[in-house]
């Protein structure tokens, strides 16, 4: 089973504008290195049995920074420099090559990486270092080849058998990335501070403080001739809070915080508020009653709709879903055909490095495969237009559009960026409560749900399991029809993508960001999501699974007596 | 002390607890305020209250370790140090206890092991809060354990030896020494000497990779139980590791590394470094020429290292866990040793076999390379015993924990409580001493004066050891019984093993090797425990050519 999570647990982000430096790919070491590795090596590779006709070098030289608190301590606390290189080598032909999944599925074999010594004066070590990386990719790109040639050979024939690559083009860019700066002790000091928060809130049974900051440049150098220098720039502040029902259901609070600089932290007032808010919060679910499962209208917060957005249709137009048979294809063949409300347009714009003054996590110049990020619409007023692309061209669509997305040691895929939801026709907020409540009455349904929150789900692709998907809401709140709100817990929502998308019957103005990480078969990926709130004539709660494990037996060490 | 004397007292143990003060540190504020408020209100309608409760943490502290390969740095980390603690809860009585019993769940969650907590916050909150949690899993654990094992006995008849109480503590045993801060290495003059280490490789076109890396560690243990007994102690070492690739004439992608650990990085640290890094180079040289051995059974000379690997693997591992765990879903535990016989012929005489855990480095050496196994309590708090595991070939003392076993009932401080593992009988620092001491010379005409008896062209003479039953040798040398030639052999696979190979030992060396074992995963590369071996003359050994077939040879040259 395919799980597809998209959670909130990190956040990265991307600068709108750059304070422009000069700078030249001929004058990057490590472009130098690479390029002249591939140009020295593709010589022998073109002839070999099979060819290897394409390899790529994707190369991080990033600053981290973390430091995690709890209980007015220090859980773990790190300074380190990444320099990590990743190696795509690809063998057979454009038509058929090593990636192509096999018949009997699985496939997504791990790309080869490796940390890099200092390049040095002469850059010996370091060639040495991707000399040795290319040669075992070559060897398990040729290794794999010969498998997906045996499987073709005995396999049914596909049911989309575009090519398994397209090359992509050239392109030259280059981008120096200044480094973000922050006062690390004064956070250090500021999140042990407010950890002590928690002291004497017997109903919190754990929490965490977390600062975490990553900058720097990422390279890469393919044998197309491509050579790119990009910043990244990521820097975040986090916090999570939870707790245990007497009868075994966790629940938990969290909040986020994506910054570039110092300023953007939220100051210790800030923070506290935001902190003493979700303590109530989780009180309030930890002593909530349970949801029932029921069919009833449904107010997505602009937040929620977001994640919602991303779950239930973002990952079906995710390109390489089209063309494996073993996916579910819900909206292959639907181009040009509605797929949701006309009230929505759907536009994922990884170019886009800001919402409203707020960072976008899903933020890139170019995909991982070299390609140049580029808005693509994949609904317009209800009606399919597109897919997101990486290099992997699929039936109708012939090459990428620049969302070839992985994480270190994954084979790219069609992955989001930021993925925004546009509407036709909004009223306000407090209008769409209003048409909310009136919809339940309506319906003579003796109550509604908000959906205040969501912290990730899962959405099934794969042909063995149903085509539906799972979001699991924190913060719910169960509204009657006069008005009367009380927060529920254990409410999961459940459906099917072509009738959920359909049920949208009006459309908040009220835009937010999701920033969130989104983990599949590429790995885990930076992402970002825009949307409104918007009210739903119906969708499914169901349960929430919980643990059959009590809370401890003596109440926290500092709860005693509270 | 006060409050823990008045613990004592309630739990009726005033007679066992020592008379010493608790250090002063944040550590033991928390285990002792928290171990209070367990004693005091742990308590599950229907369960047996607490038995045995044990808090151990155990920081693991890193200063920056260094690397470079071939003349250049790998980025350098900086970690803070990391507070990991474990919790272990016995229920029932001395007669009935929780303990001795394997949880019949698959899951590796139930395995027979304490609550672990990686990264606890470094302050007294965030200690007591760990210990809070890791206190009730381990409580509701115990609970489980208990119905388990109670259930399992009346499926079976009473053995004499099952007669026995399940626990029978010691008499409570305390230690303390100061914990130091961690040793201040100046990071850009150790980043100078790998950068020049790791580029002495460069004179060797054939290597594909060289690194050298050096690793500056410090484990600070902190240990308390509910019968009075405590410990803090502090482990330091620097790990040294030179790691070569390379491809030999025959086309065999291989590795090569050399780990060595010393207390400290003394004045003439470099220059040992050179000199073992010129050494370990030297070696290369023959084994990237090496040629294919065919199979072997004969005698065989195992220098220190593979010789303190051997000691390991036939007769240290044979001589842990020896009281074996009652489980429904199998009838053997295969993780306990075998020997457990005092008086067993196990060795060949002439070999004296001690386990000391009162010891930081090998007695009478200068050398400045400690042992992992320095242990002054055990882990149920009994003070820790030198014990002679082997003498004239026979089994003597045996590692013994509360847990009665066989004939003898009483502890000698050999539990070892680890975070896969409730304490069970475990050694320490192992050291083998021969009474008859040949020199490496003596040792090889040995070896090939045995060679001729034979009628075997060669010997072989084994610089490390298979940790695995089947493993291969790193670096093999077959020494020619005419004509002093001597070949390295690649691919030589250890075949058919037993412990009858103890027996035959037929002589030993004069200079001993320390052997660090990696004992538990997660204790910051710092092993518990050492074998201290000299090189050892076996008379039989057997060993197979590896069935693998040579590597593709590369696409393109080495830049």
């Amino acid at each position: 089973m395919k799980r597809l999570l998209l959670l909130c647990v990190l956040l990265v982000f991307a600068f709108p504008v750059f304070a422009q430096t000069i700078c030249r790919v001929q004058d990057q070491r490590p472009l130098q290195l690479m390029s002249k590795e591939i140009n020295r090596s593709m010589k022998t590779f073109k002839k070999q049995n099979p060819p290897i006709y394409y390899v790529a070098y994707n190369f991080d030289d990033l600053d981290v920074y973390g430091i995690d608190v709890e209980e007015k301590g220090v859980t773990n606390h790190t300074k380190r420099h990444d320099a990590m290189l990743q190696v795509q080598v690809r063998a057979g032909s454009l038509q058929m090559d090593n990636t192509r999944t096999l018949k009997t599925g699985n496939t997504y074999r791990s790309l080869e990486i490796a940390d890099m010594p200092a390049i040095g004066e002469d850059g010996k070590a370091f060639s040495a270092a991707v000399w040795r990386l290319t040669e075992q990719a070559a060897e398990d790109a040729q290794q794999d080849f010969n498998r997906v040639r045996a499987d073709s050979q005995t396999g049914a024939k596909r049911l989309d058998d575009s090519p398994d690559f397209v090359f992509p083009p050239k392109e030259i860019f280059c981008q120096e990335s200044p480094s973000l700066t922050f006062d690390m002790e004064q956070i250090k000091e500021l999140l042990l501070k407010v950890s002590n928060l928690t002291r004497g809130k017997p109903f919190v049974l754990g929490s965490s403080f977390s600062f975490e900051v990553q900058s720097g440049s990422r390279y890469f150098a393919d044998s197309i001739g491509t050579q790119l220098k990009t910043p990244v720039r990521l820097a975040r502040l986090s916090y999570s809070l939870w707790g245990k029902t007497a009868d075994g259901a966790w629940a938990d609070r969290s909040q986020n915080y994506d910054v570039l600089t110092q300023e953007q932290l939220p100051d210790e007032a800030k923070l506290t508020a935001d902190i003493k808010q979700s303590l109530q919060e989780l009180e309030a679910l930890l002593n909530a009653p349970e949801a029932d499962p029921v069919a009833v209208p449904v107010l997505l917060k602009n937040k929620a709709m977001a994640v919602f957005v991303h779950e239930v249709l973002g990952h079906r137009v995710e390109g390489h879903r089209q063309k494996e048979d073993s996916f579910g294809k819900t909206f292959t063949d639907k181009v040009g055909q509605e797929v949701t409300s006309p009230l929505l347009s759907i536009v994922d714009d990884a170019t886009l490095a800001e919402f409203n003054g707020q960072p976008l996590r899903g933020f890139y110049l170019y995909d991982d495969e070299g390609v140049k990020a580029r808005p693509v619409t994949l609904v317009e007023n209800g009606i399919l237009k597109g897919f997101l692309m990486s290099s992997s061209p699929i039936k109708g669509f012939s090459v990428s559009n620049g969302h070839g997305r992985g994480d270190m040691g994954k084979r790219p895929v069609a992955r989001m960026g930021n993925t925004r939801v546009i509407a036709s026709k909004t009223v306000s907020y407090e209008a769409l409560e209003q048409q909310f409540l009136e919809e339940i009455k309506r319906q003579q349904k003796p109550y509604g749900f908000i959906i205040e929150d969501l912290s990730g789900g899962f959405t099934m692709t794969d042909t063995s399991y149903p085509q539906t998907f799972k979001l699991t809401p924190t913060l719910v709140y169960r509204v009657y029809p006069d008005g009367r709100r009380e927060v529920v817990r254990g409410a999961d929502i459940v459906g099917t993508p072509l009738a959920a998308f359909h049920e949208v019957m009006a459309v908040a103005d009220d835009y937010d960001v999701f920033n969130g990480s989104c983990g599949a078969e590429s790995g885990w990926v930076p992402v970002s999501s825009i949307a409104p709130s918007v009210l739903l004539r119906r969708l499914e709660i169901e349960k929430t699974g919980k643990s059959n494990t009590k809370p401890p037996l003596l109440p926290p060490p500092f709860g005693e007596g509270k | 002390m006060k409050k823990l004397s008045l613990l004592f007292c309630f739990l009726g143990m005033c007679g066992l607890a020592q008379s010493a003060a608790l250090p002063d540190n944040m550590y033991f504020k928390a285990m002792r305020d928290e171990m209070s408020r367990t004693v005091k209100k742990l308590h599950r309608q229907g369960v047996p209250a607490p038995l045995f409760i044990v808090y151990k943490l155990e920081n693991l502290r890193a200063a920056s370790s260094v690397e470079a390969s071939l003349g250049e740095l790998y980025p350098v980390s900086q970690r803070d140090d990391k507070l990991n603690g474990s919790v272990m809860i016995s229920i029932g009585t001395n007669k009935n206890d929780s303990l001795g019993y394997k949880h019949d769940s698959y899951s590796p969650r139930y395995a027979y092991a304490p609550e672990y907590y990686n990264n606890i916050a470094k302050s007294y909150d965030g200690i007591r809060q760990a210990l809070w949690k890791m206190t009730d899993e381990s409580y509701l654990f115990a609970a489980e354990l208990y119905q388990q094992k109670e259930a399992y006995k009346r499926t079976k008849q009473e053995e004499n030896e099952t007669k026995l109480p399940d626990f029978m503590p010691s008499k409570q045993a305390h230690y303390v020494e100061e914990i130091q801060p961690v040793e201040k290495y100046d990071i850009e003059q150790l980043q100078k000497w790998v950068k020049q280490l790791s580029a002495m490789g460069k004179a060797y076109p054939f290597l594909e990779q060289f690194s050298v890396r050096i690793e500056p560690r410090q484990r600070d243990t902190y240990y308390l139980n509910n019968l009075g007994g405590f410990y803090q102690v502090s482990q330091p070492a620097v790990r040294v590791r030179l790691f070569a690739k390379f491809r030999n004439t025959s086309g065999y992608k291989q590795d090569y590394e050399n780990e060595f650990w010393w207390s400290s990085l003394g004045k003439d640290a470099y220059e040992k470094l050179t000199q073992q890094t010129a050494q370990f180079l030297k070696e290369l040289e023959p084994l990237q020429q090496a040629v294919k051995p065919a199979p072997y059974l004969g005698p065989v000379l195992l220098r220190p290292q593979a010789a303190g690997q051997f000691i390991h693997n036939l007769l240290v591992e044979n001589l842990q866990n020896l009281n074996p765990l009652l489980s429904s879903r199998s009838e053997v535990d295969i993780t306990a040793g075998k020997m457990r016989t005092p008086g067993q012929r196990v060795m060949a005489p002439g070999i004296t076999v001690y386990d000391n855990p009162q010891v930081r480095s090998v007695p009478g050496s200068v050398e400045n390379i400690p042992l992992g196994g320095f242990m002054p309590v055990d882990d149920e708090g009994a003070a820790a015993q030198k014990l002679t595991l082997v003498e004239a070939g026979r089994l003597q003392q045996l590692p013994r924990t509360s847990r009665p076993f066989g004939a003898k009932l009483s502890s000698n401080g050999h539990a070892r409580f680890a975070p896969q593992s409730f304490p069970r009988e475990r050694l320490t620092n192992v050291l083998v001493e021969p009474q008859v001491a040949l020199s490496d010379r003596e040792l090889e005409e040995r070896l090939l004066s045995r060679c001729r008896e034979l009628g075997l062209d060669y010997g072989y003479i084994l610089y490390d050891f298979p940790a695995s039953d089947d493993g291969i040798v790193s670096r093999a040398v077959r020494v020619y019984t005419t004509g002093n030639k001597r070949e390295t052999v690649y691919g030589l696979r250890l075949a058919n093993l037993t412990t009858r190979a103890l027996r035959d030992i037929t002589a030993a060396g004069n200079q001993a090797k320390v052997l660090w074992r990696q004992t538990e995963p997660s204790s910051n590369g710092l092993p518990k425990q050492s074998v201290s071996s000299p090189a050892l003359l076996i008379d039989e050994l057997e060993f197979v050519p590896t069935d693998k077939k040579p590597d593709k040879k590369p696409f393109v040259s080495k830049p």
